[in-house]
């Protein structure tokens, strides 16, 4: 009876989604957090998403962008962080001492420490998921579309129908606090 | 099957059971994988219409109503661990003993439709008039307003309002419903000119995506709703109405030209639904609502729903509606705890008055007191029955949601220790099995009928309307959310610095 190796089968499911990445319409968003939610149900209660409030009522969700020369990496004493060959930036569970070095390296501020857990979650793309060929939880779960899973070209291009910064400026002027 | 080639085959090919979400009365589609009987992991409903495999925060909580490590697992009588006979005779005889004035039985919003005709009957073969259904304080407001006459049936299905060119809401809907944001995103971003109409007194998620944003002083929703019928009426040639815009307008904090631009916007539109959604802090929500559907009446092609708290709020209302003549409402009963008639109190499902000081109290000095509920329940009294309760998932059942359609529901996985509500009140009733199907067709009966109706007059509650006391003292202001503004201030702190740079 010969088994077949179920991590090569994965990584040729994960030849797809070498290029995608998850992308969020500001103009969408409802700040619901149930992106949060489905995040931290899927790793074990461990919220790997950060969230920003840029102004009251939006409440947006912060993913990893999986930089191409990542600052948490190189920031890391102990090599728990690494650019993998597909592109994403991987944290190992067992390397990970969770002194938050990362943390403080991060620019967008998307890797936040656990203090309780003493580790620093960081977003996977739920690879899980990807290797059953399926789309992230964080999107599946979206009440409102903003979300999406795609093309970081096709991105490029969403990104100037975008009228997020408009919104949100507006929003900001309008105030009066 | 286990596949024994492969073995993580189980979790690769997982099996999968579909349920509804009963946290609100959107009723999204909920699915769960399992490992044998185990349930393991929540997943996404990606057939089912109303939210298309998106789920909201609170859905994802429904893992726990079945794998929670701290769920009630035995029965209690006070602090102790009692035999599911011993207490459920207690029950009973406590149940019989007592003068049918003084004892309220209270069923929860997440019950189904054949658990509440069951409670019905007890309620009946006990002569009880005390029965209600126990959901939020705003959800039997709200059916109270659904149970006036309208003209027209103007009741919406969920789907027809992204069809629509105009959204009304009434309140923070995507607080309490954040799935019906990829509906009104379809409709604010779907053709030019299309207008969502927010009427709610703070700034919050959902008057973020208005095209215009009423924000009227607290408790002032009907008045608004007074004026924007008066506008309606007189330009759709039905009848003039004899109320003052201007006095209106002094009373929501509104100019007459904002409230009658957007009454006009919301009538002008081809088609367009109106949604309430529940709130505990607005006043008059009966007033709220028939004005709401009045409005949808008197406009072309409108719909309207209104949302409540808890699932199956509307189903249970319905049909206990049916089988009991004459009975109390829940505000009733809450004067009648806090006025001492009601010295005996059974609850099936949660408890609506945790944390509420007045009666607390009250209940710690009940001669009956019994729950049926998921988790441990706070222990008042030494002689309180506290009953472990099988959820909607694990019991199935029919529950009729908030546009109307009945859902029927079955059980994800086997119970083990706890019983429904329906096994509950039908061992209280010596019901023996072969009911079950009976009882299971008499409800859905009753609950398709739909509220039982009382006559109105539109002239006499548009004049009530003026004359809602209004609260200016509560502070409209920004909504306060449970975040830390950590990231945020990291966000900044980068972004300060690299403009310093460069």
């Amino acid at each position: 009876m010969s088994q077949p190796d179920v991590r090569i089968e994965g990584a040729v499911a994960r030849e797809k989604f070498f290029g995608k990445r998850v992308y969020l319409n500001l103009d969408l968003c409802c700040g619901c957090r149930s992106c949060a939610a489905a995040c931290a149900y899927g790793h074990h209660l461990q919220t790997l998403l950060g969230h920003a409030k840029p102004v009251a009522e939006a409440d947006l969700p912060l993913h990893c962008l999986m930089c191409d020369q990542p600052a948490c990496a190189a920031a890391c004493p102990n090599d728990a962080m690494k650019k993998m060959e597909d592109g994403l930036v991987q944290r190992s569970h067992f390397k990970c001492v969770g002194c938050s070095s990362c943390a403080a390296a991060c620019p967008f501020g998307v890797i936040k420490p656990d203090l309780k857990k003493h580790i620093v979650p960081k977003c996977d793309l739920c690879i899980d998921r990807l290797e059953e060929g399926e789309i992230p939880r964080c999107v599946r779960a979206c009440t409102s579309g903003a979300l999406s899973f795609q093309d970081i070209e096709a991105q490029a291009e969403d990104e100037k129908k975008n009228l997020a910064s408009v919104r949100i400026l507006s929003n900001m002027i309008g105030r009066r606090r | 099957m286990v596949n024994m080639e492969n073995p993580k085959s189980e979790i690769r090919n997982p099996k999968i059971a579909r349920s509804i979400c009963l946290f609100c009365s959107l009723g999204c589609g909920v699915c769960f994988r399992k490992e044998g009987e185990r349930v393991v992991q929540i997943d996404y409903d990606t057939e089912n219409p109303v939210n298309n495999g998106s789920l909201c925060p609170r859905g994802h909580y429904n893992l726990e109503l079945i794998e929670h490590p701290q769920r009630l697992g035995y029965p209690l009588i006070g602090n102790k661990r009692a035999e599911w006979e011993e207490a459920l005779s207690m029950l009973r005889s406590k149940l019989k003993d007592a003068e049918p004035s003084t004892v309220g039985i209270l069923i929860s919003g997440m019950a189904s439709n054949e658990e509440a005709l069951l409670a019905g009957k007890l309620a009946r073969t006990l002569g009880i008039t005390n029965i209600s259904c126990a959901g939020d304080a705003s959800d039997a407001e709200t059916y109270g307003g659904a149970r006036f006459e309208t003209p027209v049936c103007s009741l919406g299905k969920v789907g027809e309002i992204d069809r629509g060119d105009a959204v009304m809401v009434i309140g923070d809907i995507l607080n309490r419903s954040p799935v019906l944001s990829q509906r009104i995103n379809k409709v604010k971003y779907g053709k030019r000119g299309n207008k969502v109409i927010v009427i709610d007194p703070d700034r919050s998620h959902t008057s973020w995506f208005a095209t215009s944003h009423l924000k009227l002083k607290p408790g002032s929703e009907a008045a608004l709703l007074a004026g924007m019928i008066k506008v309606i009426s007189e330009d759709n040639g039905k009848g003039a109405i004899d109320i003052d815009l201007g006095k209106v307008a002094e009373m929501t904090g509104i100019p007459a030209a904002a409230i009658a631009a957007a009454a006009r916007d919301f009538n002008c539109a081809a088609s367009g639904f109106a949604i309430m959604s529940p709130s505990r802090s607005r006043s008059r929500n009966d007033l709220v609502k028939y004005l709401v559907r009045l409005i949808c009446d008197l406009s072309p092609n409108k719909k309207q729903a209104a949302f409540y708290c808890f699932g199956n709020a509307l189903g249970v209302n319905v049909v206990l509606d049916r089988a009991v003549e004459a009975r109390r409402s829940f505000a009733e009963i809450r004067d009648g705890i806090i006025n001492g008639e009601i010295t005996r109190l059974a609850m099936f499902g949660d408890n609506p008055f945790a944390g509420d000081p007045d009666i607390e109290k009250k209940l710690e000095r009940m001669e009956l007191l019994a729950f049926s509920s998921v988790f441990p329940q706070k222990i008042y009294q030494n002689g309180q029955i506290t009953l472990p309760l099988a959820s909607h998932l694990e019991s199935g059942g029919t529950f009729k949601l908030a546009d109307g359609r009945i859902e029927s529901v079955e059980p994800v996985t086997v119970k083990a220790g706890r019983r429904s509500n329906f096994d509950i009140i039908a061992s209280l009733l010596n019901l023996g099995d072969e009911d079950g199907e009976k009882l299971k067709a008499e409800a859905l009966e009753l609950a398709e009928k739909g509220p039982v109706m009382q006559k109105a007059s539109p002239a006499e509650k548009i004049a009530e309307a003026l004359e809602v006391e209004i609260n200016e003292t509560v502070p409209a202001e920004n909504i306060t959310h449970f975040g830390n503004n950590d990231l945020v201030r990291n966000f900044f702190w980068f972004r300060a610095n690299n403009r310093s740079e460069t």
